[in-house]
């Protein structure tokens, strides 16, 4: 019995002092780096004269050089899930009233789960740091709601991370078309890797992801009572991944443009070599962002 | 389940708290607790991994008796040599099987006569090194007379799959950590904290310096090709101590929790990178190893004594049985040549015993100059170790040793750096002491909580998620 050992009791007290000690650090550090991460949001701003912003992942993030682009703002980032790009978006609207139209990017892969890894699965830690000035409890609650296992990484990271970045003052959660020119090119192999993986998983299908299409139609409502026109963008995919989509992303995708009612661009009027492409097929190199560019400021102008 | 997972941190408590809430006089209830943790332990890598440390364990446990009460010596060697078969034999298959049979074909291949060879695809038992050597060092020592053989099972269970120090060692021998199972165990707090303080270092060892160091050795060492010299020493210092943390981090996991339950395993590690000559290095590194093949393998073959060929021939014996001993590949084996080379001739002449003085405060600069000398040698041996194939290894050290060794690495890790030389200066501190962490008592008591929170929270934040033991390999 535990009597017989009368100095157990004292020993496993003064250890759970010092854990309970340790776990109160982590809240401490893990709220500063949160309120840190608030404050420099607040300062966050698009520059003056901006009236469109195009938003979605490395997609859009990559395709389009806002530097070319008067009055037009790139503030995708890689990997950003619909449900991210929301909480940036109600953070704009609200900060920003001289934003009157969005450029979402919308492909077939933003329909299958695997990007639901990095919100609420094994790759939510990379990215949560980037948008900690954004969220509100509610939303911490969600999150962690979504993925009790992975708690503990995530707020390591809002530590590691977003510390640095908060003390920094940095605003993390706009992104802006890349300074580092990628030149590689399109490859078969690659293309037909990036299919499995986004599409497949231990070689099923892969299901919806319900996340991002919650998030893709709250994003939508949100335009509307904000009153900024949406245009759903689908940046240009290599012939051989377009081909390589299982048919049934192709159908939601189409059925979601058709429902949205918003309006579509798809970039036919650009068309690309292999040597715009990136070897995974569905990212544009430097030389495609150019074209893409180009095509991207004609229809802007027109519209 | 590994020592630096959620998984763990569950369990432990949970086995710690039934384990003492056993009465005292329940003695083998308390054995039979560890046993049961110990099982629950292994059999969470894979529960079929449980048959075979049974069928280790049991026959072990038959034939110890059996030598016991052999009427003649050839009996008793006749079990003895049924122990070795099947701890040897259990190895040799699961370990061995393919490498041997794929080296015999390209022997073949090599002579002109090509052999067709399909390896079966094997998976290799967590920790099967270790406790085949553990159990043959008891069949050995009972036959010796050394040690009187178990008579009650559970406890000899216990002693085998003891949980602490199952998978990565230290490998135990029986007259040491059998007995402590018949003891009557009292909760020793000054240990278990101390054993606390040991947990907590090995941690740091192996999140904050081996878990940290790996992305940078597998970048360098997968693209070595393309690198300068400079960064191929960095990527082989960076090894070093990422195997260093790694197994000596488990070693200290392993000992502070042994502690937690009132048992005492032997050191395994005596900070090996202050070592003095090769000679020093071996009885500082893996000492369990080291001294398991000294006193199983080289004394009977007749140690330092004999002729010049013997001497010899023994001394590549235990380093080629140990770079064997690692893995199934000859870059094992090279590793091992290249240290009974770099021993033999301090055996020869007679100074392999000359650095048993324990390190002074301030050392001499001939001393610094030794310490920094075996250091070069054995972050170079270690490419061997890490490298896929000997060629590798070679190509590898082909480019430290060019002009561009001269120049700035093209990555430098500062943070690890940065760590890597806070655990050589607060190991250098305790270079007399078990662990690292051995002299905080010392300290205030708001200190010292000062101190456990911050490494724990350092480890904590740069843990990147649980990377495996690289000695579970072996």
């Amino acid at each position: 019995m535990w009597s017989e050992n009368p100095s157990i009791r004292p020993f496993v007290l003064r250890l759970f002092t010092v854990a309970a000690i340790g776990l109160v650090a982590h809240v401490v550090t893990t709220t500063s780096a949160v309120a840190l991460n608030r404050r420099a949001a607040r300062d966050c701003q698009i520059e003056k004269g901006v009236s469109a912003v195009i938003a979605g992942d490395s997609h859009t993030m990559w395709a389009l050089d806002d530097s070319a682009l008067p009055g037009v703002r790139n503030i995708s980032l890689n990997a950003e899930g619909y449900h991210y790009t929301y909480k940036k978006l109600r953070f704009l609207f609200s900060h920003e009233p001289s934003i009157k139209v969005l450029y979402l990017g919308v492909s077939y892969h933003n329909f299958s789960n695997y990007f639901d890894d990095y919100i609420y699965g094994n790759l939510a830690s990379h990215f949560i740091h980037r948008y900690l000035g954004l969220l509100s409890m509610a939303d911490f609650t969600e999150l962690a709601e979504a993925n009790p296992g992975g708690i503990m990484s995530m707020s390591r990271a809002m530590v590691l991370r977003g510390l640095p970045a908060g003390l920094k003052e940095r605003c993390s959660f706009y992104g802006r078309f890349p300074t580092k020119r990628q030149t590689q090119t399109f490859n078969i192999e690659s293309t037909r890797e990036r299919l499995r993986d986004q599409f497949f998983r231990d070689g099923q299908l892969r299901d919806e992801s319900q996340s991002n299409l919650r998030y893709l139609n709250a994003i939508l409502q949100l335009a509307r009572t904000r009153d900024v026109r949406v245009v759903l963008l689908k940046t240009p995919l290599h012939p051989s991944y377009s081909e390589g989509v299982p048919r049934v992303y192709k159908t939601r995708f189409a059925d979601f443009v058709e429902r949205s009612g918003a309006e579509y661009y798809a970039f036919d009027d650009a068309v690309l070599p292999d040597s715009d492409f990136l070897p995974d097929g569905d990212h544009l190199n430097y030389r495609g962002a150019v074209r893409a560019t180009e095509a991207f400021a004609s229809y802007h102008a027109r519209h | 389940m590994l020592f630096n997972t959620v998984d763990f941190a569950v369990f432990l408590p949970i086995v710690f708290a039934i384990y003492w809430w056993i009465p005292r006089r329940f003695g083998d209830a308390r054995n039979v607790t560890l046993l049961a943790a110990s099982y629950v332990f292994y059999g969470w890598w894979d529960y079929r991994f449980l048959s075979l440390i049974l069928v280790s364990s049991l026959s072990d446990y038959w034939i110890g008796q059996r030598i016991a009460t052999a009427s003649s010596r050839n009996r008793r060697r006749l079990f003895l040599t049924i122990s070795m078969i099947v701890n040897l034999g259990l190895l040799g298959f699961f370990k061995y099987f393919n490498f041997f049979t794929s080296s015999l074909a390209e022997a073949f291949t090599l002579f002109g006569m090509p052999l067709q060879f399909r390896g079966i695809d094997i998976v290799l038992p967590v920790g099967i090194s270790f406790y085949t050597f553990q159990t043959m060092s008891y069949s050995i020592d009972v036959y010796r007379g050394a040690i009187e053989p178990s008579r009650r099972l559970v406890p000899f269970l216990a002693y085998v799959s003891f949980f602490p120090q199952l998978v990565a060692g230290p490998i135990e021998r029986a007259a040491h950590l059998l007995p402590q199972f018949d003891e009557r165990r009292n909760f020793n707090r000054e240990g278990a904290v101390d054993g606390l303080r040991q947990i907590l270092w090995g941690l740091f060892k192996k999140v904050v310096i081996a878990d940290a160091s790996a992305p940078f050795v597998n970048d360098i060492f997968d693209h070595h090709q393309d690198l300068s010299g400079s960064t191929l020493v960095l990527g082989a210092v960076l090894f070093a101590f990422q195997i260093y943390g790694d197994f000596s981090g488990y070693s200290d996991i392993a000992i502070g929790t042994a502690r937690l339950f009132g048992f005492d395993l032997m050191r395994n590690f005596a900070y090996p990178y202050f070592s003095r000559d090769i000679a020093e290095f071996w009885r500082r590194w893996h000492i369990s190893l080291s001294t398991w093949l000294r006193d199983y393998l080289y004394i009977p073959l007749g140690g330092s004594r004999g002729g010049l060929r013997r001497q010899v021939r023994n001394t590549f014996a235990i380093f080629l049985v140990s770079g064997l001993w690692h893995g199934a590949n000859w870059t094992f084996v090279f590793w091992g040549f290249v240290h009974a080379l770099c021993f033999l001739p301090l055996l020869l002449s007679n100074r392999n015993r000359r650095h048993l003085a324990p390190l002074a405060r301030a050392p001499s600069a001939m001393e610094l100059l030794r310490m920094l000398a075996t250091f070069s040698i054995v972050v170079l041996a270690w490419v061997f170790f890490r490298a896929e194939s000997i060629s590798v290894a070679f190509s590898y050290l082909a480019g430290i040793f060019d002009p561009s060794i001269l120049t700035m690495p093209s990555v430098l890790p500062l943070t690890v750096l940065g760590s890597i030389c806070l655990l050589l200066a607060i190991e250098w501190f305790h270079r007399d002491q078990a662990h690292g962490l051995a002299h905080v008592w010392r300290l205030p008591l708001p200190l010292r909580w000062t101190g456990y929170v911050t490494i724990a929270y350092a480890t904590f934040l740069l843990s990147s998620g649980p990377q495996t033991f690289i000695y579970f390999q072996f």
